[in-house]
């Protein structure tokens, strides 16, 4: 590290009214790969788009940045010599793939411009090579995608439009904001390994910035931990993981590992990091070594095996005939898509769908985007009818046409939701929101309030909460509040729709804990919905796997972890990030 | 007539997270602020132009002075005389009551009519019943505010009345898009999904949870609407077609100013600037409103 | 293909409802045409020789079919109040209406586009609040106040330009164009102060989009992204936004025409109108409508070609 690639000395960044990066020193070196791990409002992108020029203009940046090879501090240049430097000598790939590039431009110029800017290459040559950069991004056929539109592809294959603009000029430092947070597992898994591939071929120096330890620790050699503007420890990611010396990079790994738990079988926090052992520690056999060739954005498509062979097989937990609560039998949803005056065309969201899971039960449901999970939950909730099939819970045979035995059905089946700022009305009070389930229920005004109460405390939330607004509380207390409101009519199921997906991982845990026990506490069954095979495994006993709106392996939890029949599930676990996968690797 | 520019400002800062937005969400803050209390106070004045005028006048309406027709500004006269020498003060105060009675009774229309529409054609499932309604809709749109009023006054002959009516119609199209909008969005939000699972009926939800959520729309409309309306009836009074004599209007003040141009630009210049605040404290207004609801510039805890 | 002929079809059942919204309209008082036509000392008799002579006393359907096959080869018909074909007229005021407001969007485009823009650059700074206040005022003057003004300052004031009337092209391209200058102006100035706005709100919009920052992340400086990748998706809104003010702009040019004694079509929809002549009211209104929904299907078609997005949905 004599000579390094990229030197920050003394960054400090800042509004009008407040710091919010204090001063950062780092250095990195050429090739060398830096995690820079957070959770939200850590300052951690904020530091990359200073060190790329990039900060918003209501934003200051002070002190030094200083790349091998330009001389001077980043920082005081002019605009123009900066903009010179980015997607030349360092350049960037953002989070979100959707907005990220020009909608009016066909991807392949978009590649070829960057190439026209630096004078890398011109005309028709730029174009050529831009194609040639798609095919190194593993794009399926390179010459057709050029001529695509942003909005034809997939979140996964934009991202690699990204990364093929950012590689275009063999830059020396590339820095990552979150690349793969949006995308799917297999899909980021994907992503991750071309990045991997493409950053060694080149030598090119990386900056990764994530919140997610497995992920960081799956790319890079070093790591930063960063807390509230402040990197609160450094080190190699064998260190860091194994050997925290930060309280707050201890709290975050114990959070983050979904296999440790403390001696109730809760999850740790970061108030109770001081019991964890660490990652090594912790890892046991269940973690299955895994060649990761077959993950591509819609790999297991390649793949289709039986399905019919797992999934009628009656798994002794799931099925147990007059024990079950929930029944679920060949439901099948069709969306007809108006597409102008005449044209319509129809959307399979489920296939035929069996499930079923037995009173006490703790069933998850995992699968990517568009496997049809939200759908099958809209119909067990009675919100979407489904094309065919039956859905019976309890004794109710769920029919949106049948008032009254829907009234029964949601008395005993209540949801909490995935989007912690949708799910709860701004304009009502925390007291209304709670009660509002049992205004249907005729129950009255004074009886509302004082089961709201009990709810509030139930779920950790102090009593003066109840005259409070939704925007008042942060994302963990809203979904304090959302279990609250979906417990107080005492359902015995409850459904969870991916309810800790938008949560920072500190409080992730603390929700998964609070579900945990009062699934407990009020003998609930519990159906969850999650795309994290780790909060799956965590917390429920038995699993589905869905993919475009089948079921594609269903069992206990273990078993289909451990030894996934289906080449999908395969698939799925392979590519879902866990800290020991990481390490061990 | 005139639209005044409202470009929707789409939520499109979906949580961006970090506290990075802060500083400029401040400053606009005070710009939303300051912009919604001059609209205010513009407003302000023509409401109080018409309340005074009920009580009192400078001068009688009609009395007809001859000695002091087409009179510049004098003490006793503070904006000048017209050319039956009525004192233009007390023209200008009468006149505010039919802007803002216009303004009004439009407005109220289109909402009363275009609200219930919008939500209805955001919330049903019966895709034929929303399109009706919003096929209806372009139709209605093909219609803009002065034309159809100067059709109503062709039919009715002319008169406030007609005009009123023609111009809340006109304006029935745009409160029933902004609310069938913003009802499309709140349908998408998680919290009316519980509330279904909480059995509640679709009229309870539309009155507990999408209506109080979309009335900050409807209001910046309504403002919007307003000040379009104000526009369109000085226009209709302006071509003779709106309110009649001897109702005195800021339109056709300005339209019988015209032949006094040369000697008395002040007939001309005192209706013309009482429209133009009217119209400006009415979009004032809205814009102020639209950025104090906007939930965007509003701060997070 | 396919979405474009549904658009197609979509504009044709627009404009026959549209129709027959305006023939009902006009028969919502009975018996109103003839009456008026006959004049107020006419008698009983006299109305019903009217009735007769122009069929209106024949079934309403009857004479919706007549009007609206009249119409499709371009006949308007004889108004029962002149005696005069209405096509004739309707065909010398389109011209001089159209010519009006396209000059009147044209000019108010090339006012809107730079100041817009610059107000968006600028925002923040005391040049982009006045630029922005001057708009918010413009927005607020009705488009005859600004003719009015106009006149005083530029005709009575300067005496540079004439105040009222129209000189047809052919009879000299001067004449023509300083008859146009003033009434075209007070249309594009207010039409101008409100496109700025808008412009100036997309731009701003657009300064906010990913897709500028990646351009930043290739190497340009926050100016030349705008120019490059900025300014065309700016575009999209506005086009939309010209397309509703352009229908607005025909309809506020009715004013404009009595303010300055123009021959269009809003003089001689303002004089059938004062004379109740409801058949050529009738015609005047169906043709403005028609124009209205016509610009409304170009704009959506300018769309479909500005956005691969919708291009491809469709």
């Amino acid at each position: 590290m004599t000579d390094p690639l990229l030197a920050v000395r003394d960054l400090t960044i800042s509004s009008a009214s407040q710091t919010l990066v204090h001063p950062l020193n780092f250095a990195i070196a050429p090739g060398e790969r830096v995690g820079l791990i957070g959770e939200s409002g850590s300052g951690k992108s904020l530091t990359s788009s200073a060190v790329m020029g990039l900060l918003p203009s209501e934003l200051t940046a002070q002190g030094e940045v200083a790349l091998a090879g330009e001389s001077g501090n980043l920082l005081t240049q002019s605009e123009k010599s900066f903009a010179r430097l980015r997607g030349s000598r360092m350049s960037m790939v953002f989070q979100e793939p959707m907005s990220a590039l020009n909608p009016l431009m066909r991807v392949g110029d978009q590649v070829a411009e960057v190439m026209r800017l630096h004078r890398t290459a011109s005309g028709d040559a730029a174009s050529k090579r831009a194609i040639e950069l798609l095919d190194q991004v593993h794009l399926p056929d390179p010459s057709a995608a050029a001529k695509a539109y942003p909005h034809q592809l997939s979140g996964g294959q934009r991202q690699r439009i990204m990364l093929a603009i950012a590689l275009a000029n063999s830059p020396d430092l590339l820095i990552c904001d979150e690349p793969t947070t949006a995308l799917d597992v297999t899909v980021q898994s994907a992503v991750l390994d071309l990045i991997d591939e493409q950053v060694t071929a080149r030598g090119t120096g990386l900056l990764f910035i994530t919140h997610d330890l497995a992920v960081v620790a799956r790319v890079c050699e070093r790591v930063m931990v960063m807390n509230a503007g402040r990197v609160v420890e450094t080190g190699t990611v064998d260190e860091i993981f194994t050997a925290p010396q930060h309280e707050y990079t201890r709290g975050l790994l114990a959070a983050s590992d979904l296999t440790a738990t403390d001696s109730r079988g809760r999850l740790f926090t970061i108030a109770t990091a001081d019991q964890y052992a660490g990652a090594d520690q912790q890892a046991t056999a269940a973690e299955v070594p895994v060649t990761s060739e077959q993950t591509h954005e819609s790999a297991p498509a390649a793949a289709p095996e039986p399905t019919t062979a797992s999934a009628p097989e009656p798994e002794p937990a799931t099925a147990s005939g007059a024990a079950d609560l929930i029944e679920m039998t060949g439901v099948v949803k069709t969306f007809t898509r108006r597409a102008g005056l005449f044209r319509s065309h129809r959307v399979e969201a489920l296939k035929g769908i069996d499930l079923s899971v037995r009173a006490g039960g703790r069933m998850g449901i995992v699968g990517e985007s568009g496997s049809g999970k939200s759908t099958l939950l809209s119909i067990l909730s009675g919100l979407e009818v489904p094309t065919a099939g039956a859905v019976r819970v309890g004794d109710v045979v769920v029919d949106p046409d049948d008032q009254s035995g829907l009234t029964a059905m949601r008395r005993d089946l209540q949801i909490v939701f995935q989007d912690p700022y949708a799910s709860l009305d701004p304009r009502m009070s925390v007291a209304e929101i709670i009660g509002e389930p049992l205004r249907s229920m005729q129950v009255g005004r004074d009886e509302r309030l004082g089961r709201a109460e009990e709810m509030v405390e139930a779920v950790g939330l102090d009593l003066d909460a109840l005259t409070r607004f939704p925007h008042q509380f942060s994302g963990g207390q809203r979904q304090r509040i959302s279990i609250a409101r979906a417990l107080v009519t005492r359902p015995r199921i409850l459904v969870a729709d991916e309810p800790v997906s938008a949560l920072d991982v500190s409080v992730r845990a603390q929700v998964l804990n609070l579900l945990a026990d009062l699934v407990d506490d009020y003998s609930l069954t519990l159906v969850f919905v999650s795309h994290d095979l780790g909060v799956v495994r965590h917390l429920c006993s038995d699993v589905a796997v869905m993919r475009s709106g089948e079921i594609v392996e269903q069992g206990r939890t273990d078993q289909v972890y451990d030894e996934p029949a289906h080449a999908y599930t395969r698939a799925l676990v392979a590519a879902s990030p866990t800290i020991h996968a990481a390490l061990s690797a | 007539m005139t639209t005044p520019a409202s470009p929707a400002s789409t939520a499109s800062a979906a949580a961006t997270g970090a506290p990075v937005a802060d500083a400029p969400r401040r400053r606009s803050r005070r710009t939303a602020d300051l912009t919604f209390i001059v609209g205010l106070v513009l407003v302000g004045i023509v409401v109080v132009l018409a309340l005074v005028s009920f009580v009192w006048t400078p001068h009688p309406p009609t009395q007809p002075d001859a000695a002091g027709r087409l009179q510049g500004m004098s003490a006793a006269h503070p904006f000048g005389t017209d050319r039956y020498g009525r004192d233009t003060l007390t023209w200008i105060m009468l006149g505010a009551r039919v802007t803002l009675l216009v303004g009004i009774v439009a407005v109220g229309i289109a909402m009363l009519i275009g609200v219930p529409l919008g939500v209805l054609a955001g919330m049903t499932r019966a895709r034929w019943l929303s399109g009706l309604i919003m096929r209806g809709n372009d139709l209605l749109l093909a219609f803009p505010a002065l034309l159809l009023a100067i059709v109503f006054s062709a039919v009715f002959g002319p008169g406030t009345g007609p005009a009123m009516a023609a111009l809340g119609i006109a304006a029935i199209p745009a409160f029933a898009r902004v609310a069938r909008s913003g009802t499309l969005q709140i349908m998408g939000r998680e919290y009316i999904a519980a509330a279904r699972t909480a059995n509640r009926t679709p009229l309870q939800i539309a009155i507990q949870h999408v209506v109080p959520n979309i009335a900050g729309l409807i209001i910046v409309q309504a403002s919007v609407t307003f000040a379009l309306s104000v526009l369109a009836e000085a226009g209709l009074s302006f071509l003779g077609l709106g309110t009649q004599p001897p109702t005195p209007s800021w339109g056709r003040m300005l339209q019988e100013s015209q032949q006094f141009l040369g000697s008395r630009p002040e007939l001309a210049i005192w209706p013309g600037l009482f429209i133009a605040i009217a119209v400006l404290g009415f979009n004032l207004l809205g814009d102020g409103l639209r950025d104090r609801l906007d939930p965007t510039l509003r701060g997070r805890s | 293909m396919r979405a474009l002929a549904s658009r197609l079809l979509q504009f044709v059942l627009t404009v026959w409802a549209a129709s027959v919204a305006v023939f009902a309209l006009m028969q919502i008082l009975p018996g109103n045409a003839a009456q008026v036509a006959a004049g107020m000392s006419a008698t009983a008799e006299d109305v019903a020789r009217i009735e007769q002579e122009f069929g209106l006393d024949r079934p309403l359907i009857v004479q919706y079919g007549d009007w609206l096959t009249g119409m499709l080869q371009g006949d308007f018909g004889i108004s029962y109040v002149t005696g005069a074909p209405i096509t004739p007229l309707v065909f010398n005021s389109i011209q001089v209406t159209l010519i009006l407001v396209l000059s009147a969007m044209v000019l108010a485009l090339l006012i809107a586009v730079p100041l817009g823009t610059i107000a968006a650059l600028l925002r923040g700074r005391s040049l982009g609040a006045v630029l922005s206040g001057l708009s918010q005022v413009g927005v607020a003057v009705p488009n005859f106040l600004a003719g009015i003004l106009l006149v005083m300052v530029f005709s009575l004031g300067l005496g540079w330009f004439p105040s009222s009337g129209w000189q047809a092209p052919i009879f000299g391209i001067g004449g023509f164009l300083s008859h146009l200058i003033l009434p075209v102006a007070s249309l594009a100035l207010v039409q101008g102060a409100i496109l700025t706005r808008y412009v100036r709100s997309a731009v701003l919009e657009i300064m906010r989009e990913d897709y500028l920052r990646t351009a930043r992340a290739k190497g340009r400086t926050s100016a030349s992204a705008l120019a490059v990748h900025g300014l065309r998706n700016a575009a999209i809104p506005v086009v939309t936004v010209a397309g509703v003010q352009l229908a607005t702009l025909l309809i506020g040019a009715v004013v404009i025409e009595q303010v300055f004694v123009l021959p269009g079509m809003g003089s001689e929809l303002v004089r059938a109108v004062e004379n109740r002549d409801l058949l050529t009211v009738q015609a005047i209104v169906m043709v403005l409508v028609f124009l209205v929904l016509a610009l409304n299907l170009i704009i959506d078609l300018l769309y479909t070609l500005l956005d691969p997005r919708v291009r491809n949905a469709a």
